[in-house]
């Protein structure tokens, strides 16, 4: 049984955040005069509010209770997802990607590729992360519900409308500034549910070594205490079921940073911070609370584990792996901390759906309307737009959430497909950023064909035609096929079309100097103190990573 | 909103902020709602019995994690009275 028994103090802790944040709203209102103010909040953070939301907008709620459930089935090798699948991508972001996206002034990720490729390719990408981003603000919305039903008992409609409400206030009043700013706080009343939670499980399982033997001797094995060991090719024993070169080249290499280098939800942070240097310090910021967070996520998961009786085996009963840190926080924490979890989750959820409609009221307004459907209106059309598509977003959202609650399958492949069109995206980015060469045709048809492949994978898999061992498994090989497909396609297709205009390449290609005479190179912004030399900060970030693999080996 | 220019100023242009930035410090809502939070939380912790203690492995987990917040709040009120915004307009160098 999950529900809690929150006390009026916990309630009041919640209630207090709600007041904040809506008070952030209808502050942050009164700072948008135009559509950059509201959609972009006029380019102005420093680099930590915009590092700190670069983090937490990735910290919605599926994420924690999905990678707490990761924990608790695969074990330590859960880790990956941060260490390889995440910190490397966002270095890369911050040294090598983040001078272009910010330099060529885009304000959106689809409006780089039309700035370098053409309508048809930014078209495509636009309308893909539309529709992506008001599935996935939904399927939060909807997690979110099952949570407030089974921990408060509150009907599952209520849950979705209240949250989307909020949600829609802060957002619609104040545009990417109020979200960005209440992503920020999030992110430390997060850390406030999650650190004491962590902290007592350890302690309820009689520490470090206890909670080590009880894993061995739980399904999980002596393999669950380990990131990398039972992961040899051909002799894959590690609970997480794929070996070290997928797990290197697909999550590592492919999935992670077609996610962190191209998805505007958290571009779109970095793109808002004060000057280049801050722009690429966001990412790097970004990093170190990434390397940490597992500690909050992986270890509840492991102790709910092999605290709860018959944890992980829902068709006998026991509770399900998501239920991790739910089930943890209602058994082990008292009155007073557990009015802060039950924040952080609202928190978290909040983060996730306001990370979605924030980014797709950007490109919904200047991919779509401004330069297609609704051409040389004023910039008050276009903020008020970017009002109306946020209320829009949301109302869809709340659809697409009780959608999900009769289809719930319907949304896992969803998901999965659009895995599946992130994977090849880096690949045209990369081709697009560093070699003169590529073609808008080649852009093109590499995007589609990369994403065509990934699909198939996915479907043959699904069918059971292939067979790769596990679902993690899967998604790294079908992830590789659409980058490897999308990088041959397009290179291919670009040599047997015609070079593009070089007012096409200028001031965003390598090496092709701008309008402004200046060239694009990697060359790193000149800072005097160390804490804001980028290279600087993801070598850290790095090494740290570096020797955390090899102490979790 | 004039951008009011301000006669015998050199006119270089100093971001010192967006509007955003100027209507409220960040730095203080964060402290103001961890520094309420964690009061809340020692309070409680202080009044704490053996009921909670014993639900919290032992620890006395609402006192611990107040005294923690309370950290994080005079962190960053700290920070956001010795750097008031404005002065870190520098780094600007491209």
């Amino acid at each position: 049984m999950l529900r809690l028994n929150p006390g009026w103090l916990d309630y009041t802790l919640l209630a207090l955040y709600f007041v904040v944040v809506l008070g952030i709203g209808l502050v942050a209102r009164r700072a948008v005069g135009t559509s950059a103010d509201f959609l972009l909040a006029g380019r102005s953070l420093p680099a930590w509010v915009t590092g700190l939301a670069f983090v937490a907008a990735n910290l919605g709620a599926t994420e924690i209770i999905g990678m707490a459930a990761n924990g608790a089935e695969y074990g330590v090798a859960t880790v990956h997802y941060y260490w390889i699948g995440a910190v490397p991508a966002m270095v890369f972001l911050g040294i090598v990607m983040m001078p272009f996206y910010y330099r060529s002034k885009v304000r959106s990720v689809p409006e780089f590729l039309r700035l370098r490729f053409g309508n048809g390719t930014h078209i495509l990408n636009a309308l893909v992360f539309a529709i992506a981003s008001v599935l996935i603000a939904g399927v939060n919305l909807y997690a979110l519900a099952i949570v407030l039903n089974a921990l408060l008992g509150w009907p599952e409609f209520l849950g979705i409308v209240v949250s989307a409400a909020v949600v829609l206030v802060y957002i619609g009043f104040g545009g990417l500034g109020s979200a960005i700013y209440g992503e920020v706080l999030q992110f430390f009343v997060i850390l406030a549910g999650l650190i004491p939670l962590a902290i007592v499980a350890v302690r309820h399982v009689g520490g470090f070594s206890a909670l080590a033997d009880k894993v061995t001797a739980s399904a999980l094995g002596e393999g669950g205490l380990h990131a990398w060991q039972g992961t040899g090719i051909g002799d894959v024993t590690n609970p997480i079921g794929a070996n070290w070169i997928s797990i290197v080249l697909g999550l590592g290499f492919v999935l992670s940073f077609g996610y962190w280098t191209t998805n505007f939800a958290e571009i779109q942070r970095a793109l808002s911070a004060k000057d280049r240097s801050a722009s690429q310090r966001t990412p790097l910021i970004a990093a170190f609370p990434k390397i940490l967070i597992p500690a909050v996520t992986i270890i509840p998961g492991l102790v709910a584990l092999v605290a709860i009786p018959n944890f992980g085996n829902d068709a006998t009963g026991g509770l399900k792996y998501n239920d991790a840190i739910p089930a943890l926080i209602g058994q082990l924490l008292p009155e007073g901390v557990l009015g802060i979890a039950l924040t952080g989750l609202f928190a978290s959820f909040m983060a996730g759906v306001a990370a979605n409609v924030s980014s797709l009221n950007t490109v919904v307004t200047y991919d779509l309307l401004q330069p297609y459907l609704a051409k040389g209106r004023s910039d008050r059309y276009y903020l008020n737009a970017g009002r109306v598509v946020t209320a829009v977003g949301v109302v869809i959202a709340i659809f697409t959430a009780l959608l999900a609650a009769d289809f719930n399958n319907i949304m896992t492949y969803l998901q999965s497909l659009f895995g599946i069109f992130n994977a090849p995206i880096f690949a045209t980015f990369i081709l697009g950023m560093f070699w003169k060469r590529t073609s808008g045709w080649g852009g093109f048809a590499g995007l589609l064909t990369g994403v065509l492949a990934g699909a198939l994978v996915f479907v043959l898999a699904e069918a059971g035609v292939v067979d790769f061992g596990s679902g993690i498994a899967t998604s790294f090989y079908q992830a590789g096929a659409a980058f490897i497909v999308d990088v041959v396609v397009t290179v291919v297709v670009s040599l047997a079309t015609a070079k593009p205009e070089p007012e096409r390449l200028a001031g965003i290609v390598y090496g092709v100097p701008g309008a402004d005479g200046v060239v694009p190179t990697l060359r790193q912004p000149k800072e005097r103190v160390w804490y804001r030399k980028p290279v600087l900060l993801g070598g850290l970030a790095l090494a740290l990573t570096v020797v955390l693999n090899i102490v979790f080996a | 909103m004039s951008e009011s220019v301000q006669p015998g100023r050199p006119q270089t242009e100093v971001e010192t902020g967006s509007r955003m930035q100027r209507l409220f410090d960040l730095r203080y809502v964060i402290g103001a709602l961890m520094g309420v939070y964690g009061i809340v939380l020692v309070i409680r912790g202080l009044l704490d019995g053996p009921e909670q203690l014993a639900r919290a492995a032992g620890i006395s987990i609402n006192l611990w994690t107040g005294i923690g917040l309370l950290v994080v709040a005079a962190i960053f009120l700290v920070w956001g009275v010795t750097r008031p915004l404005g002065i870190d307009v520098e780094e600007n160098i491209d």
